[in-house]
């Protein structure tokens, strides 16, 4: 099967008055049709600049320098402008982080919801509205009908974030971007939205690319993961295979800093050091200064993809070593979230 | 006289025409009472359409037969709290009757404001510079114009100026503002600069040069361009830098909010992103600063025409206070009538434009 999205090997920089930033640094992963993808790392890792250079909406400072992002065989990267705006909406859909902000206070919801469909789809208003309404009700909005002439700040979070969803989806795209859809949200919201998310992609069959720093989320949504760190892909493979066994230092220092209700420890478990700057950032591995398995060559040599199957990479020298030093509890602990999920 | 009558026949236009005639009416106000019949005429064909196949119902009924409210809309919760300022309902009652004055005047003056007749009329309170009395509730002026009728006559240069200064500068600070703050890099480097360049020059003096240059300079093409023309296009042209500046900050600050990202991703393009998502959304302080504009405008042009810009031909309150400075010592009020006149509109709109910003400040939304 070929890959719905296929990003090789891109580079996108900023250009900022301090310097350049070199958020993405030879960033490749793949997404299959229908499949839910996972990308996490800390904040300032490049998880939302890879979405933003896949929709083409880098800031002004911001340009994909190198590299290739090929959706349904085409490469985005040299579409022309209004090809990519046919694209965006229809095609390739995305939700943002924080849905108090993503719909505009001036608008009643139904005018918003519109939108999208008036832009790919040659239909009268009330057509549009009935889908409007339609992709309202599908994420459990009771009295849709009614309340679609409501403004923004009449819903709740949870409400709004649906709405959001019922818009990324009204055109029923192939590709859906969710940029940490729950973060925004408090925890009794967040499950019901992952709920709706979960249901929304196996109905329609969608690839989703969900960005989170939630390790929790992806095991309950992702059939497979990438990891990032400091602009690059450090692991990747199925979530349950990452889960069981991470192979990368980072992630697995990943998954120990998650805290535990069990076991009994004062402290909790963290990464040494900061998110890496990415002006100047760290020479070859960029987590080396911070890994507790760093050896001379780490600071030397960029570490090579290593494909351990098809679906699995890891980007270490030293993970074959790595496997000798496996902290039993911290394991049990991993396929216990595994298995919750 | 019978045979013209006749030859004219009794046609609705014919009998309008010799009423305008007759009352010496101009000609613009065939066409303002034309414009109102005709926006009345709409209203009310539109309201019939709208009840006829149920556009905005203020109820709304859904598919389970329940009724509910139809919320607000944004504009019927600015109007609610608008309504609830005394000084707010007070300037805009002012403006309104101000503004009715101004066309209307032809109707309600009582003597020719152009007109020297009163000169000849010193038994019954005219001449030259008469004191205000019953007939001549202004006094007459040292032409032995109509003082009252001069001062209603000059409502309509000051708002017209006024207004359309003030649109002429909102159009122009607005486009400019909103692409610098949209398109940044160089597009903002020029106009931004170009912005600096106009808030630099003394608006008063590169006014007056602008406005003697068009009026007096050697082009005669420009030179046929009427006073009030030329006072609208030079204010307009000097006095939309702030608003620049305004509109583009305001601009970079919604263009990175999440509704513009959110807006782009469902493909709509820059030319839609800029009017649909981003204007309306800083339309409050255009809305505001255009209606200071107006009282700007208006004080502007009453400068100009004071230090001697004006044309003598032009009806005008600062040309008024301008003529009246040689009998200020024996006829204060020929200077003082028109310059209160002055004080009270630019008041009006000033309290209008405050009472705006209080209404439309989003701080206070419900």
């Amino acid at each position: 099967m070929k890959p719905i999205l296929d990003i090789q090997d891109i580079y996108t920089y900023f250009y900022t008055e301090s310097g350049v930033v070199e958020a993405l640094d030879g960033v490749s992963f793949d997404v299959m049709p229908g499949e839910p993808v996972g990308i996490v790392g800390e904040s300032g890792c490049g998880k939302t600049v890879t979405a933003h250079s896949t929709l083409r909406i880098l800031p002004k400072n911001g340009k994909t320098i190198a590299g290739k992002i090929v959706y349904k065989g085409v490469n985005l990267l040299e579409l022309q402008d209004l090809q990519m705006r046919k694209l965006r909406g229809k095609e390739i859909a995305m939700i943002f982080q924080d849905p108090m902000t993503s719909l505009n206070p001036i608008f009643r919801v139904a005018d918003q919801m519109t939108e999208v469909i008036s832009l790919h789809r040659k239909c009268n208003k009330k057509e549009a509205l009935e889908i409007a309404i339609e992709a309202l009700e599908q994420v459990g909005i009771s009295d849709a009908e009614k309340r679609v002439v409501d403004y923004p700040h009449q819903f709740s979070g949870g409400m709004r974030q649906r709405i959001l969803i019922a818009r990324a989806l009204a055109l029923q795209p192939s590709l859906l971007i969710a940029d940490e859809p729950t973060t925004a949200l408090d925890v009794t919201i967040q499950a019901q939205v992952l709920e709706i998310i979960k249901e929304m992609q196996q109905k329609f069959g969608l690839a989703m690319m969900l960005i989170t720093h939630n390790l929790g989320v992806v095991a309950e949504i992702t059939k497979r993961v990438h990891i990032f760190y400091g602009g690059r892909v450090v692991e990747s493979g199925p979530t349950d295979e990452i889960f069981i066994d991470p192979k990368h230092p980072y992630t697995r220092a990943l998954f120990d800093s998650i805290p535990s209700l069990e076991k009994d420890k004062t402290r909790l478990e963290t990464i040494p050091g900061n998110v890496p700057r990415l002006i100047n950032p760290p020479k070859a591995c960029r987590f080396h200064p911070r890994c507790k398995f760093a050896t001379e060559i780490c600071s030397r040599v960029r570490p090579p993809d290593v494909w351990l199957g098809p679906q699995r990479r890891v980007v270490c020298h030293h993970f074959e070593e790595l496997d000798l030093h496996v902290d039993e509890a911290a394991l049990q602990e991993r396929v216990k979230i595994k298995e919750e999920a | 006289m019978q045979k013209t009558s006749k030859r004219q026949g009794v046609g609705f236009s014919s009998k309008l025409n010799n009423y305008m005639i007759k009352h010496r009416l101009p000609k613009s106000m065939i066409w303002v009472g034309f414009m109102a019949t005709l926006g009345i005429y709409l209203m009310i064909v539109l309201r019939a359409i709208r009840r006829v196949f149920g556009g905005k119902e203020t109820i709304i009924i859904a598919k389970d037969g329940t009724l509910r409210e139809r919320s607000p809309s944004q504009w019927s919760l600015v109007w609610r709290r608008y309504k609830k300022n005394r000084i707010a309902m007070l300037s805009a009652i002012l403006v309104v009757i101000i503004t009715v004055i101004a066309i209307i005047y032809p109707l309600i003056m009582p003597f020719s404001p152009a007109g020297t007749n009163p000169l000849f009329d010193a038994w019954n309170g005219g001449g030259s510079i008469s004191n205000p009395n019953l007939k001549y509730p202004g006094g007459t002026d040292i032409l032995g114009r109509d003082e009252f009728s001069r001062l209603l006559a000059g409502s309509e240069v000051s708002l017209t100026v006024g207004l359309f200064s003030s649109i002429l500068s909102v159009v122009i600070g607005v486009t400019l503002g909103a692409l610098a703050g949209y398109y940044r890099g160089w597009t903002e480097e020029i106009i931004m600069r170009i912005t600096d360049m106009f808030l630099a020059l003394p608006f008063l003096v590169i006014a007056i040069l602008a406005v003697s240059f068009i009026r007096r300079g050697r082009l005669a093409f420009l030179r046929q361009i009427p006073q009030s023309i030329v006072i609208i296009i030079v204010l307009g042209v000097f006095g939309w830098a702030g608003l620049a500046r305004l509109v583009s900050a305001n601009t970079k600050q919604i263009y990175n909010l999440d509704y513009v990202n959110a807006a782009r991703v469902l493909g709509a393009g820059n030319r839609r992103i800029i009017m649909v998502h981003i204007l309306p959304n800083i339309l409050a302080p255009i809305i505001v600063i255009g209606t200071l504009a107006i009282a700007g405008g208006i004080l502007a042009e009453a400068g100009l025409t004071f230090l001697g810009l004006g044309s003598p031909t032009t009806i005008s309150w600062g040309q008024m206070v301008n003529e009246a400075q040689t009998v200020l010592k024996t006829n204060p009020e020929l200077a003082l009538l028109p310059g209160f006149a002055i004080f009270f509109v630019v008041l009006a709109f000033n309290l209008l434009g405050d009472a705006l910003r209080d209404a439309l400040d989003p701080r206070l939304r419900e």
